[in-house]
């Protein structure tokens, strides 16, 4: 498997990100560089193995399904600190760029 | 600086004898960072009439006679992934410069109920991907103890914190190393806690089943301290584990410490590692014989192949998790401001706001989930995990704890390594099977680390503590 110029600029676009000519060109030579190393794993019969999925075999906390009001939400909408935290805010509401 | 504010232990002792108050110390470790931060770089931002009201707080229930938990009045360093509310919290990243945190993570919940005085937040690399604290978007964090010298990395501003004074302790995060690497660079101790012993509530996530907070100190106690304040099962983190932690932490019993047998894997004592390094870890083994501890060579065969599946699997999660930095509901980067149309928005965002190391990471993620090439990396990688599990889980059977070093190189130079990532990739080598096994790990002053069974961390902390109580 070799990373070529125009794979890299597909899985640029997958990722949301405009790369320079000199990003594309170093991106390629350690994304192969490091493919070349994975290669090592090919060799390992894993037919009968589970993966391992998460990082631990233990069963999830989870919490009481219950309607509640959480964190910094008990605060009137309008000043809390997650509206706060927002770039740009109107009204206590997430106020987006223009997108269209 | 004052040798008695540098241990919890001290700290407390002086603190409740009224030998300082928290504020005189509080004073100290701010005159420390005025000093020398400027050089060194360890904070990206201070709190200074926060931490002084908390100090306050302390020394009022002090001066009334009450009883103060051991972390109160303690100043700790915070590493700038883990969210402290009305703080700024920018995983050392352009894309959410200006962002503040909005609530405390559990952890900072749990210590700020014991007292805890937070310093302020510190440097990283970027989203705590790295080695060195170089990928900072905002400032290369030096080594204290030798400032031509990287730090260590991904937590490298909480170990020079602390190594450099101006912290009692810190928290850091570690996914594949990143706080045992950096200790271990600064002559400190770290522990890299089992995976689910620790809350990551609050905590930006990079790669979130190698993903755990640990603590950065000068001795083991007062990692056993920090680590048995944190600890614990929290219903907002699903992957917290119900397990319990008591006085075996801070109290070891050297009678235990003394039935126990160390394994050597000899997968780790490979060519290639630097001398001194190795003559330090000898030494260590010889002190731990002293202490009539057994050791006994152990086989882990599948360690060669840990850094491919960590090279799989920690850009993969990092790339999925990453996608929420898109521009519009975190911080925007100016470059944004004239964007036209959603995705020329999302695309500018991102190609501004990300660092070089984490657009390689994003990319290859990308790769390794895409269709098509899913079962040759990501799939294949979880089963190669699996059975670096297993080689724990047999060699377990035979010993209590195992000893590797830390790090294969001592400190490297500023700028050395930035020039090839693969090289960087390389400092995790010894470090990275902890995490992908989910096996708590304690890196200790003498560029060794003890790696043990999940949720036995009073086992490393106990053989690192009588490790300490006899000196060199």
């Amino acid at each position: 498997m070799t990373i070529t110029k125009k794979l890299l600029s597909h899985l640029a676009h997958l990722s949301r990100l405009s790369l320079t000519e000199d990003e594309s060109d170093r991106f390629t030579h350690d994304l192969n560089a490091l493919l070349q190393h994975f290669q090592e794993l090919e060799s390992i019969d894993v037919s009968t193995i589970e993966p391992m999925i998460g990082g631990t075999a233990l069963k999830n906390t989870m919490r009481t399904d219950a309607v509640r009001l959480s964190n910094e939400m008990a605060v009137a909408p309008r000043d809390n600190d997650i509206t706060r935290a927002f770039p740009d805010a109107h009204d206590g509401h997430l106020k987006v760029p223009t997108i269209l | 600086m004052s040798d008695d504010i540098l241990t919890i232990k001290k700290f407390h002792e002086g603190l409740t004898s009224k030998v300082f108050s928290a504020r005189e110390a509080l004073k100290e470790i701010y005159n420390v960072i005025d000093a020398k931060d400027a050089d060194i770089r360890a904070y990206l931002s201070t709190d200074r009439d926060r931490a002084q009201t908390q100090a306050e707080e302390i020394d009022r229930l002090i001066d009334r006679g009450e009883k103060v938990p051991l972390l109160a009045g303690v100043p700790l360093a915070i590493k700038d992934n883990i969210m402290v509310q009305g703080e700024p919290c920018t995983a050392a990243s352009k894309i959410l410069a200006g962002y503040t945190a909005p609530y405390d993570a559990t952890v900072i919940k749990k210590l700020r109920t014991e007292g805890a005085i937070f310093v302020g937040k510190t440097n990283m690399d970027e989203y705590a991907m790295g080695s060195s604290t170089e990928n900072s978007a905002f400032a290369i964090t030096k080594n204290p103890r030798d400032t031509t010298k990287v730090p260590g990395g991904s937590s490298g501003g909480s170990a020079a914190a602390v190594a450099g004074g101006m912290a009692v302790a810190a928290l850091g995060s570690d996914t594949g190393g990143s706080i045992r690497e950096p200790a271990d660079f600064c002559g400190i101790v770290g522990l890299k806690p089992t995976y689910g012993a620790v809350s990551r509530y609050g905590l930006i996530p990079m790669a979130s089943s190698l993903d755990q907070i640990g603590p950065l100190t000068n001795t083991v106690e007062d990692a056993a301290i920090v680590f048995r304040a944190i600890a614990g099962e929290d219903p907002y983190d699903s992957t917290s584990a119900s397990s319990t932690y008591g006085e075996e932490l801070t109290n070891p019993n050297l009678e235990h410490m003394r039935a126990m047998t160390i394994g050597l894997p000899k997968e780790y004592f490979i060519a290639g590692i630097d001398a001194g390094i190795l003559a330090h870890v000898e030494r260590a083994i010889e002190r731990f014989k002293s202490l009539k501890v057994r050791f006994k060579e152990i086989s882990l065969p599948h360690t060669k192949y840990a850094l491919s599946v960590y090279y799989i699997v920690m850009p993969a999660e990092a790339s999925s998790n990453l996608a929420r930095l898109e521009g519009i509901r975190y911080a925007r980067v100016p470059e944004a401001a004239n964007a036209l149309g959603i995705m020329d928005r999302y695309v500018t965002n991102r190609s501004h706001g990300f660092g070089d190391e984490v657009k390689r990471r994003i990319i290859l993620g990308t790769f390794v989930l895409s269709s098509g090439h899913y079962d040759a990396y990501y799939a294949k990688a979880q089963k190669v995990r699996a059975l670096i599990r297993r080689d724990f889980d047999e060699a377990f059977k035979d010993v209590d704890a195992i000893l590797t070093p830390v790090s294969p190189t001592p400190p490297f130079n500023i700028g050395e390594k930035t020039k090839d990532p693969l090289t960087m990739y390389l400092s995790d080598i010894f470090t990275i099977t902890a995490n992908l096994a989910g096996l708590p790990a304690l890196a200790m002053p003498h560029n060794f680390q003890l790696i043990g069974k999940s949720f036995h961390e009073a086992d490393i902390l106990g053989l690192g503590q009588y490790f300490e109580r006899i000196g060199t």
